[in-house]
């Protein structure tokens, strides 16, 4: 009676792993010639390179056809998103949406992000919610990403002619900022 | 066997559940979390699918900018934000702004300024399945919409969606002539019908299906009252056609009086009312020469596009001509029921400020020949005059004046019987039957 309880139970958790793993393998195994840059999942550890952990996949899909396409400017990503076919892209999308976000942790100034959280609710605070950690659909997180990389997706937006994708607002939005405030910016969403 | 079976399914569930719940734990933890999307995908499919059509999420415009992100489950849709101008404003300012200075943004105000309203049930008003249900693109304050939750009104509240429809906010959808088609249609204001058989509509109608090309002219609603797509929409005459300062000519000048103190903005004595402040405080009326020409001129300026200023000038000259013409009707009407109640033979009812018509208690008036001078106003005297600006022959005609004459005669009819009857009851009003006058045949 109890071996045959046993039994049943193992077998039940041993069927969910290895179903999990059945359909995940091909997008995991994708992934990890990501992990260099991006951490295993989807974690990044550098501080110019963004975490991908919890990305809407609408957006994830979006972002990864626009390097492919030219149409976002990048320092690698337009190089590495060409070797991805649709699918895969589609198959690490799904992954990386999985992935449980964590935020980064740098240190900052106390002041500095008090300032840029006033920035924040004055001209960003409408579309980023929850002090920027709210995604959903093509709105990407940014309460608690790596200040480097806010810093410098918010420096090329102000470049008239760099293809950084932007809603025409947040053009509107970023213009005028100085040096500082983008600074002041990019700490305080990374301290969310 | 029976019981082993029983624990091993037990069991089974189980494993399957457990991930399932603590799955939910984690999403739940995080308020930065919430994933409307996912639920909603499965409960409203065509309100995500719409939206993500729409320019709004493209631009990573997503539900909780709108309403917020208090509502996550179930049980508390309740702390759904639903959105009002100010809510568009908060990215649409210009727009939000002209449509704030313009009639439709008063729509609510005006509304619950009509007396009748007030004695409607109240799905025909605030519910939205009668004047509420247009009347909803006017702007409510905070307090108005929490006091229109509690009377049980429940949804509708929003106003930009009257043309914006929900949750697509087509700007192409509202640029269409069929945007304003849900409203201005039917009884009081069928500019639909109007515009749409008269020669502006049908040209702009073959050019949606095609049969014109897409350059040729056919204006749009937009292309005379929203240019530019300014959201300001305000006309020279505004929905009664009538205005300050009176009119120069003798006779007109005292059917416009006569018609204003039916809508109760004069008194019988000819002297202003407090509703005469409410009417221009909704901007019901212009109440200033410069006022009037300045929307005049912008009507002109869209005519010019195809017709020569002489000859646009001269078309609205004409419908200006019938409102006099129209006004000279009505206030004969108007007269011959007033001197019903000057002379005892109608009794001045309750809910009346003066004993004399009025026309803004609609089909609330005391009594038929009243019920007939409201159709006449605001049925026929409408389209006698909008079918004249509106380029449509028949509604002026048919629908209009022709109505008009029909329902003078039926006035003076029903006014006789009523005197009469009078007479042959010694002078004693409420012995009058009100079933034995004849009644309407509109609405
Ligand atoms: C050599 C390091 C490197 C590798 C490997 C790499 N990335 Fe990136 N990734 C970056 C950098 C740097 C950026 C910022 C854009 C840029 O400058 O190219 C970025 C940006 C992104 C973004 C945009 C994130 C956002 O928030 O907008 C996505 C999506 C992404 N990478 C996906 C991937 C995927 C998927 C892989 C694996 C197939 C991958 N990356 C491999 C360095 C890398
Ligand atoms: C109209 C809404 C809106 C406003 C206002 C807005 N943003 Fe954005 N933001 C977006 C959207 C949508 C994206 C994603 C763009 C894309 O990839 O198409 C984005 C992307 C970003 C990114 C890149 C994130 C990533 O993971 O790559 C940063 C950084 C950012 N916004 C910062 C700001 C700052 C700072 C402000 C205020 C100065 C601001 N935004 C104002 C909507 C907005």
């Amino acid at each position: 009676m109890l071996r045959t309880i046993i039994f049943s139970s193992v077998l039940v958790s041993f069927l969910a792993i290895i179903s999990v793993n059945a359909t995940e393998r091909s997008a995991t195994t994708l992934s990890y010639a990501c992990a260099g840059c991006h951490g295993t999942a989807g974690v990044s550890a550098g501080t110019s390179i963004p975490s991908l952990a919890g990305l809407p996949s609408e957006y994830f899909i979006e972002a990864m056809q626009k390097f492919k396409n030219g149409k976002r400017g990048a320092t690698i990503m337009d190089r590495i998103a060409k070797a991805y076919s649709n699918e895969e892209i589609v198959a690490m999308a799904g992954f990386f949406e999985q992935q449980t976000w964590v935020a980064a942790s740098i240190e900052v100034d106390a002041e500095v992000v008090a300032q840029g959280q006033t920035i924040h609710e004055d001209k960003c605070a409408r579309c980023h919610l929850a002090a920027g950690k709210y995604t959903e659909y093509r709105l990407p997180r940014i309460g608690g990403q790596w200040a480097d990389y806010l810093y410098f997706y918010m420096k090329n937006a102000q470049i008239e002619g760099f293809k950084q994708p932007q809603p025409k607002l947040m053009k509107k939005s970023l213009e005028g900022l100085t040096e500082a405030e983008l600074t002041a910016l990019a700490q305080f969403y990374a301290a969310q | 066997m029976k019981i082993k079976l029983i624990i091993v399914l037990f069991f089974t569930i189980l494993g399957f559940i457990f991930p399932l719940a603590s799955w939910a734990v984690n999403n739940e933890t995080d308020a930065a979390n919430v994933k409307c999307i996912e639920c909603h995908e499965r409960i409203t499919p065509n309100v995500v699918n719409d939206w993500k059509l729409s320019h709004h999420s493209r631009e990573g415009v997503t539900c909780a900018h709108c309403h917020g992100l208090d509502h996550t489950t179930s049980k508390d849709s309740e702390e759904a934000r639903l959105p009002q101008p100010a809510t568009c404003a908060e990215c649409h300012e210009k727009q939000v702004k002209q449509f704030r200075s313009g009639k439709h943004a008063l729509a609510w105000t005006v509304m619950n300024a009509m007396p009748t309203t007030h004695k409607l049930p109240m799905a025909l008003t605030k519910g939205s399945k009668g004047c509420g249900g247009c009347h909803k693109i006017g702007e409510k304050t905070p307090e108005e919409v929490a006091q229109l939750k509690e009377e049980g009104s429940g949804y509708g509240h929003a106003a930009c969606d009257s043309c914006h429809t929900r949750h697509i906010f087509s700007k192409q959808e509202a640029r269409q002539p069929q945007a304003c088609q849900t409203c201005h249609m039917g009884f009081d204001h069928p500019q639909w019908e109007m515009y749409s058989t008269s020669k502006h509509g049908v040209r702009a109608l073959l050019k949606q299906n095609g049969v014109l090309p897409e350059t040729a002219a056919g204006p749009t609603c937009q292309d005379c009252h929203m240019q530019d797509g300014d959201h300001e929409v305000r006309t020279p005459w505004g929905f009664l056609a009538v205005r300050l300062p009176l009119p120069e000519d003798e006779e007109w000048r005292k059917d416009q009086i006569t018609i204003m103190q039916a809508l109760g903005v004069l008194d019988p004595e000819g002297n202003p009312t407090p509703r005469l402040e409410v009417v221009k405080a909704a901007d019901v009326i212009r109440s200033t020469q410069a006022d009037f020409d300045k929307e005049r001129e912008k009507l002109l300026n869209a005519c010019s596009n195809c017709h020569s200023d002489k000859f646009a000038k001269g078309e609205l000259a004409k419908g200006d001509d019938l409102i006099k013409k129209a006004d000279h009707l009505l206030a004969e009407a108007i007269r011959i029921i007033a001197s019903l109640y000057q002379d005892g033979v109608l009794e001045k009812p309750e809910s009346y400020t003066y004993a004399f018509p009025d026309l803004l208690t609609f089909h609330d008036a005391p009594r038929p020949i009243e019920h007939r001078l409201f159709v006449m106003h605001l049925e026929h005297r409408m389209r006698t005059f909008q079918g004249a600006f509106h380029n449509n022959p028949d509604y002026s005609l048919w629908y209009g004046w022709s109505e008009m004459v029909v329902d003078l005669s039926a006035i003076k009819d029903m006014a006789e019987e009523l005197r009469e009857k009078y007479e042959a009851n010694g002078g004693l009003a409420k012995n009058i039957q009100l079933e034995t006058t004849t009644s309407p045949e509109g609405k």
